[in-house]
């Protein structure tokens, strides 16, 4: 943990250091964040009062979505980049140190946009709570914890391609988009009636969807299905990566099968 | 005559990068089909009971929107341009030309890619225009009109990098003003009001809407051609001498590398 803390005050203090960068970082993601979200309540919402409950559905699986993308890419940047490092070759000194190497490559680096992903995340649930109480609040923290572990889980399974195939970095983009899609456009009814075939890409949503509608209608089978899930993604793509690692020859090794 | 076969090899040689490598940036155009195919599904679960659209021409609206929005600004070209400014200021010849150039070259290659996979997933769905030759035809000339302001875009943004570098990270919610106002998730006709005639009379809603809307229906909305291509001539003219404006301050307050 103080390794987490002190990682996260050394970035912080490198973004911190040109104010400028800073600044238009977080202004620019404040501003395309929110952008999509008025577009989207735009095209959905504007002046259709009976879709107040699929409103706020959409709304928090949004917010809930920037805040774990701002929480997993400020805090634990490298591992949404594991792809890059592992064919880049960072992995040979993350594997030098008596740490983890999965803990290592994600505490390398933070992404500065994403302040304005977690700010943006934030104060939206902060606007939540003040309508629906302090308890809506405990409830949004909670599963964000979970939604922030289960988006590591899907970075780690993607990232971890990198170790059977050569060229990722398309298909890293690919997949990357289409499980964020899934948790940015309202396809999946809170409820669970959206179509049947939702059941086979559960674990793409867990990082938005499923947490939205566990704040819309909170249960404990939702609550379950998230914690349960997230914990069970995760432990899951860390031995996707353990066994990726025992196969993993050095930098120099696919350098020279490129080349 | 040398300057001019100068930059239409530059043209033909930018349009024709994205089929160079198919095999590694195929997986795009998965994720291409992939968006249509959502946004379809959204609209069908939101809009589908009062639109102008059946489900065959929302996907087909959608297709087109979305390859003109994946290929409108790629962060990537805009901060590649710079890297070679020092060495233009000591060639005879323009770099905004070349950057123009190389803009419309690259966008036409890219959205031809796009309109082959949006017809091959058009017939996969059975969502296939009900007259493909005119569908085609007017893709074609879209395509081709689309370029330029595209292209200025793009360049504007090289440019006010060379004053601005953070301008980069203002490219992403730039290109969300066109993303949410412009139609991309859906027909703007669809919207309530008073937001669809707000987003009707900006110029996202000419570059990516009515576009859109032509090319599956024929026809303009709420507007005619000659009204359309008067206000992509202005916006044309406007995005020119901006750039160029940005392009004088750029090149005055430049600093090489050891300046």
């Amino acid at each position: 943990m103080r390794l987490v803390f002190r990682a996260a005050i050394f970035h912080f203090r490198t973004h911190w250091s040109n104010q400028a960068n800073f600044w238009s970082g977080i202004t620019g993601m404040l501003v395309n964040n929110s952008l999509i979200l008025f577009g989207i309540w735009a095209m959905l919402f504007a002046g259709k009062s009976h879709l107040n409950e699929s409103r706020d559905g959409f709304l928090m699986m949004n917010l809930i979505l920037m805040l774990a993308w701002g929480c997993l890419h400020v805090f634990g940047g490298g591992a949404t980049t594991l792809d890059t490092q592992i064919t880049q070759g960072h992995l040979d000194s993350a594997m030098t140190t008596p740490r983890a190497p999965l803990l290592v490559l994600s505490l390398t680096s933070s992404y500065l946009p994403a302040w304005g992903d977690m700010l943006l995340g934030f104060i939206g649930i902060l606007a939540f709570s003040f309508r629906l109480g302090p308890v809506f609040f405990l409830h949004a923290l909670l599963i964000s914890i979970f939604a922030t572990l289960a988006l590591l889980a899907v970075y780690l399974f993607i990232g971890c391609l990198a170790f059977w195939f050569r060229r990722t970095d398309n298909a890293h983009s690919v997949l990357v988009n289409i499980c964020l899609a899934f948790n940015t456009y309202p396809v999946y009814e809170g409820s669970g009636a959206g179509p049947r075939w939702m059941i086979f890409i559960l674990p793409l949503l867990l990082s938005g969807a499923v947490p939205a509608a566990y704040l819309v209608n909170p249960s404990l089978k939702m609550l379950a299905l998230e914690a349960g899930g997230s914990v069970v993604m995760f432990f899951l793509a860390r031995a996707v990566f353990h066994r990726g690692l025992r196969r993993y020859q050095s930098a120099s090794v696919p350098s020279l099968q490129r080349s | 005559m040398a300057e001019a076969r100068f930059y239409l090899k530059l043209f033909v040689f930018r349009m024709r990068e994205p089929f160079t490598d198919f095999l590694a940036t195929g997986i795009t155009y998965v994720l291409y089909c992939f968006f249509v195919w959502l946004l379809s599904m959204v609209w069908m679960r939101f809009n589908a009971h009062n639109s102008l659209f059946t489900f065959k021409q929302v996907l087909l609206y959608i297709g087109v929107t979305e390859l003109l929005f994946m290929s409108f600004l790629s962060l990537r070209a805009i901060t590649g341009a710079t890297e070679d400014f020092a060495l233009f200021l000591a060639r005879p010849r323009s770099w905004v030309g070349r950057e123009i150039m190389a803009n419309i070259g690259m966008n036409l290659g890219k959205r031809l890619l796009f309109a082959l996979s949006l017809i091959g997933f058009s017939y996969l769905l059975g969502a296939q225009p009900e007259d493909p030759p005119a569908f085609l035809a007017r893709l074609a000339l879209l395509l081709v009109l689309l370029a330029l302001p595209q292209a200025l875009i793009a360049t504007l943004f090289s440019t006010l990098r060379l004053t601005f570098p953070q301008s980069d990270y203002f490219v992403l919610p730039f290109s969300k003003i066109f993303l949410a106002l412009g139609g991309v998730f859906g027909p703007l006709s669809d919207y309530g009001e008073p937001w669809r005639w707000v987003f009707l009379n900006l110029p996202g809603a000419d570059l990516f809407f009515q576009p859109a809307f032509f090319a599956v229906h024929g026809y303009f909305f709420e507007t005619d051609f000659a009204n359309w291509a008067l206000r992509l001539i202005v916006l044309n003219a406007v995005l020119l001498i901006v750039t160029l404006f940005f392009y004088q301050r750029g090149r005055r307050a430049y600093q090489a590398w050891g300046g």
